[in-house]
């Protein structure tokens, strides 16, 4: 794959790796950092790239692997802004928007790697991908999700 | 909020559109936050410890102290240096394995290596420049005083630095344990 390849390739799954921004992130300038960072370290790894594996599933393991090894910046003084410049000019539905900050906040509070799993869940990978991905056994992949699930109900009701 | 409530909220999530120039800058090692910063501070450095190297001889009468003070001094200044390129390789390649796990037990295994060197060369650097500027020197109280707090400072940066990485280990020793 050359350069101009992977360009359309990141320009292709962005939305992926902004949701995981989103997910490990709180700031909008630590994401930003976190977006460059993993695109960083997916043009330093495409060399490793194998084809036998799908772009989706590689970009995923190279994105999440990213955000969990980064270390976080200190916590950065609340900053206001008369407008959020990343948003997408499109804008959900107030109730959807709503639903999305509640999701967002409960998955914030778990743990580096449930969000990883969950994450790839959500994003509709098999139990066998999401194994692969992670380097877990596909069994421990579903036991993990049911508690995962079961944190995600009691943080959503608290 | 029921589970596939929650992954159609997740599926709808929109996200913003990064133009490919701008993703193609975000290649560059010279544009990346991280190694951008370890690379100034590095320059920085190096020419700072040059001058420093260039005329301390002179200036602060090396020539009437021992040969051993004089390398542990320049070994004090080359070990952050050399800690500093670590750190660099170590900000540039983030990936070590074929999934999360292994790389996470790879980059783990590393960054334990240079948490010590972290905290060694900080503890030689600071005793090096202690050792040159009091060797030869006649105590009196006051010095002792002066010694002591000194060497308290040192302490106190040695556990703040010491709890910096130990937190910084903790979270990933956790996260791999997760993924056992």
């Amino acid at each position: 794959m050359d350069q101009t390849q992977f360009l359309t390739c990141i320009e292709e799954y962005q939305g992926i790796i902004h949701k995981i921004c989103r997910l490990y992130r709180d700031t909008r300038e630590d994401r930003e950092d976190l977006f460059q960072e993993i695109t960083f370290q997916l043009w330093k790894s495409l060399p490793a790239f194998k084809n036998e594996a799908k772009i989706s599933t590689w970009i995923y393991r190279i994105a999440l692997n990213t955000a969990i090894a980064t270390f976080r910046k200190k916590k950065h003084a609340i900053e206001y802004r008369p407008v959020l410049p990343d948003l997408p000019e499109e804008q959900p539905s107030e109730e959807l928007a709503l639903r999305q900050e509640r999701l967002f906040a409960a998955l914030k509070q778990l743990d580096d790697a449930d969000k990883a799993i969950i994450t790839l869940y959500f994003e509709e990978l098999s139990y066998q991908q999401i194994a692969a991905i992670t380097g877990i056994s596909e069994n421990y992949v579903g036991v993990k999700l049911n508690r995962i699930k079961i944190k995600i109900q009691k943080l959503l009701i608290q | 909020m029921e589970f596939n409530e929650m992954k159609s909220t997740w599926n709808a999530v929109r996200t913003p559109t990064i133009p490919s120039t701008e993703i193609q800058a975000m290649l560059s090692e010279n544009k990346h936050p991280v190694l951008k910063g370890i690379r100034k501070q590095l320059t920085i450095e190096i020419i700072g410890w040059c001058i420093f190297l260039s005329c301390y001889y002179t200036m602060f009468d090396a020539n009437l102290k021992p040969l051993w003070i004089n390398i542990l001094l320049v070994l004090s200044i080359l070990l952050p240096l050399i800690h500093n390129l670590m750190g660099y390789r170590l900000a540039k390649y983030l990936v070590h394995g074929a999934n999360i796990r292994e790389s996470l037990k790879n980059y783990l295994s590393k960054i334990k290596i240079y948490a010590i060197i972290s905290i060694v060369s900080r503890q030689i650097y600071l005793a090096g420049f202690l050792l040159f500027f009091t060797y030869g020197l006649r105590f009196n109280t006051s010095r002792y005083v002066l010694l002591a707090v000194i060497g308290l400072i040192f302490l106190v940066q040695l556990w703040l630095l010491s709890r910096l990485w130990a937190k910084r280990l903790k979270n990933l020793v956790n996260t791999i344990a997760i993924f056992r």
